[in-house]
């Protein structure tokens, strides 16, 4: 059990390594002068002074011990100052993470659960109505690219029928009151009762269920109702289709594991033990036919982060995949680089966290 | 008093081509405490014909029809399996009726632990909480043979090897202790080595519990081990039936004769296996007349236009052949 956690450790941080080491030298081959965005205000001809600036900033030093002293600031956090807001790196990336979460987060959450929902039921009434209704919209949905989409709602709901807000977070002049020390206290108490709560029963479904919830609650309490519902609002549309291109992969995966658990040998063994249907159904065919399903869930889950550029461009959502486009079309080189790194870092995350769960569920996995 | 009782069964398979006859006219009858095995080589029906008992073949693609089928239950209720819809079959499934399969890594589900598998039967069937379940789960797993039960329970299939897999699968068929236990060739998938303390236990605990068995085997020594009367089948029809001793002893009909002659025999020096000619015909494209004419020793005119009828000859026993067994054997 050990050994297989810190294998999975151990290569989860190899895989950084050599993400770190790719995320050094691309940009290095697309930017012609990365000391371009510190040359403002210097003429086009002080080849002298802009000389003196790249030395300055260590542009002139071989690649390689740039690349060092690149791997050495990564090992301390320090990602420098973005030129472009005059502010630390950290600094700007925090102020819009959340906001990409609320977006990720939401989408991820309801393309899931229809998408669960949806699948079971045509799996389960294979080609009859819904079924054939699922095959129909699964075409529908691949041929319809979620930007076009995007901006037909736009034009529809926002400027035509003004039923929904489609600029940025909030309503304009407003901002998220957020009660910081009063979020951290209800967190943690909510972690410790799942933990506790898993103590007693010795379930591990009290960890999964319960921190989701601790967090919804922590959410509620430090943060006002009516912010909660304008942010609900104003990110309706862009969730909403997301959800909408999301839902029928995760619906036509659920529909064909379906198909093909119960056609497995175990579930005629359960059917000749005299279960009823419904158990048969969810506590045999259900809880294998959705294996595949926490792999993809977990893969697409990094996806997201960096998928949602188009929705956040579209919506002026004030998230990472909006700062990751402005860093690249103002230069901002360390900013950028750094939002990357993020990325990654959330990618090599997320799929450790999916290593981990998909072992509470299949226990073959133990083996590996 | 007979546990089971069918007359003209014929199943039928829809596919891409037009309708499969899979069985195609089969009487069996199982008395009480009696042990019966259906014989022949792949896709010759046999399997189909098990499963149809428990009605666990899906319509569609599979559909079911026989002059009678029924099945009758402890307390002497005449059940007519094929009126039954499968909410009436789950209080006879286990509790009457119980089914070992074929290849045990494959029929205990992966996600489950062998105990939560075993406690299910008691759960649903005996309305058992669940540690009370697990009390009687652990006593079945003794009663197969399983050492270390406790330790077993908690463990999932992947942990457990072949033997102790089918071992738990008896140990779930058997513990409501059925009338009637359908063995689907529960030893196919297994090392030599185990099939016989498998078989062993198969007929301690039908013994035991006085279940009757119906085998499903290609294997004329497991029929030998097993049987007391004996189904021969061949393209979804029936071509001899009779005792053990006789069948395996006098075989009148040329397919059984030659399928006891492929056993290789320790006495004899052979170089080569004995091999009946040709394969199986596919069920969409069967030959005229007896089915087994294209691969028969034998074969005359008569066969290749005429399908025999089943003949009834001397001590009960019946052959599907045109032939008496003495004007045969001299040709």
């Amino acid at each position: 059990m050990k050994g297989y956690y810190l294998k999975k450790v151990l290569s989860s941080l190899f895989v950084l390594f050599i993400i770190i080491t790719l995320n050094f030298f691309l940009p290095r081959m697309i930017f012609s002068d990365p000391a371009q965005p510190y040359y403002v205000g210097v003429p086009e001809d002080a080849y002298a002074l802009r000389e003196q600036i790249q030395e300055e900033y260590g542009f002139n030093d071989p690649l390689i011990v740039q690349y060092f002293d690149y791997l050495g600031r990564v090992f301390t956090l320090d990602f420098g100052q973005s030129h472009y807001y005059k502010e630390s790196v950290w600094t700007v990336m925090f102020s819009r993470i959340p906001w990409s979460m609320v977006l990720t987060v939401s989408s991820m959450l309801f393309s899931v659960l229809f998408g669960i929902i949806f699948g079971a039921v045509a799996g389960k009434k294979r080609d009859k109505a819904p079924d054939k209704a699922l095959m129909w919209l699964s075409g529908v949905t691949t041929a319809i690219p979620s930007f076009w989409l995007a901006m037909v709602t736009v034009m529809l709901f926002g400027f035509t029928l003004k039923i929904f807000p489609y600029r940025g977070a909030m309503t304009a002049g407003y901002t998220l009151s957020m009660n910081g020390t009063a979020f951290l206290i209800t967190l943690a108490v909510g972690i410790v009762i799942a933990i506790i709560l898993k103590a007693i029963t010795k379930k591990s479904l009290c960890i999964f269920v319960g921190v989701p919830v601790a967090l919804t609650a922590a959410l509620f309490v430090s943060v006002p109702f009516a912010d909660i519902a304008d942010v609900a609002y104003h990110a309706f549309l862009p969730v909403a289709i997301s959800v909408f291109s999301g839902v029928i992969s995760y619906a036509m995966l659920v529909r064909n594991s379906m198909i093909a658990v119960t056609n497995e040998d175990y579930i005629l063994t359960a059917r000749a033990k005299g279960l009823p249907p419904h158990v048969v159904l969810y506590k045999h065919t259900f809880r294998n036919a959705l294996l595949p399903l926490i792999t993809n869930v977990g893969m697409s889950m990094a996806g997201l982060m960096g998928g949602s550029v188009l929705m956040e461009k579209i919506f002026s959502w004030p998230g990472m995949g909006q700062l990751l486009l402005d860093a690249c079309n103002n230069g901002d080189y360390l900013l950028s680089q750094s939002i990357l790194l993020l990325f990654a870092v959330i990618t090599v995350v997320c799929n450790f966290i999916t290593d981990l769960v998909y072992h509470k569920f299949d226990p073959r996995v133990k083996e590996v | 008093m007979n546990v089971l009782d069918i007359k003209n069964l014929k199943i039928l398979f829809r596919s891409d081509e037009g309708f499969v006859r899979a069985v195609e006219g089969v009487d069996i009858s199982i008395g009480e405490g009696e042990k019966v095995a259906i014989v022949g080589e792949s896709g010759c029906g046999k399997s189909v014909t098990a499963h149809s008992c428990m009605k666990l073949l899906n319509t569609p693609p599979a559909y079911t029809q026989a002059d009678k089928f029924e099945f009758i239950s402890r307390d002497g209720i005449i059940h007519n399996i094929l009126e039954k819809g499968e909410n009436e079959m789950l209080p006879l499934r286990a509790e009457e009726m119980a089914m070992i399969f074929q290849d045990p890594s494959t029929f205990l589900n992966p996600v489950m632990t062998i105990g939560e598998q075993l406690d299910e039967v008691f759960i649903y069937h005996r309305k058992m909480k669940p540690k009370e379940a697990r009390k009687h789960s652990l006593e079945m797993m003794k009663k197969v043979g399983i050492p270390d039960p406790e330790m077993r329970a908690e463990q999932y299939p992947h942990e457990l090897s072949g033997g102790l897999k089918q071992r738990i699968l008896i140990a779930m068929a058997t513990s409501l202790s059925p009338r009637l236990l359908i063995a689907d060739e529960p030893t196919t998938a297994l090392d030599v080595t185990i099939q016989a303390q498998i078989l062993e236990l198969i007929s301690e605990r039908c013994e035991k519990e006085n279940m009757s068995l119906l085998m499903i085997t290609h294997d004329l020594g497991v029929v030998r081990q097993m049987a007391d009367r004996v189904y021969v089948m061949y393209c979804g029809k029936i071509v001899e039936q009779g005792t053990v001793d006789e069948i395996l002893s006098k075989p009148q009909h040329p397919y059984t004769k030659a399928l006891i002659d492929t056993i290789p025999s320790l006495d004899s020096e052979i170089d080569r296996f004995v091999q009946i000619p040709h394969n199986v015909p596919h069920p969409m494209n069967k030959p005229n007349g007896c089915y087994f004419s294209n691969r028969c020793a034998y074969c005359t005119e008569l066969c290749t236009k005429q399908m025999p009828p089943l003949f009834t000859r001397e001590n009960g026993r019946k052959v599907r052949c045109h032939f008496e067994t003495e004007e045969l054997w001299e040709k």
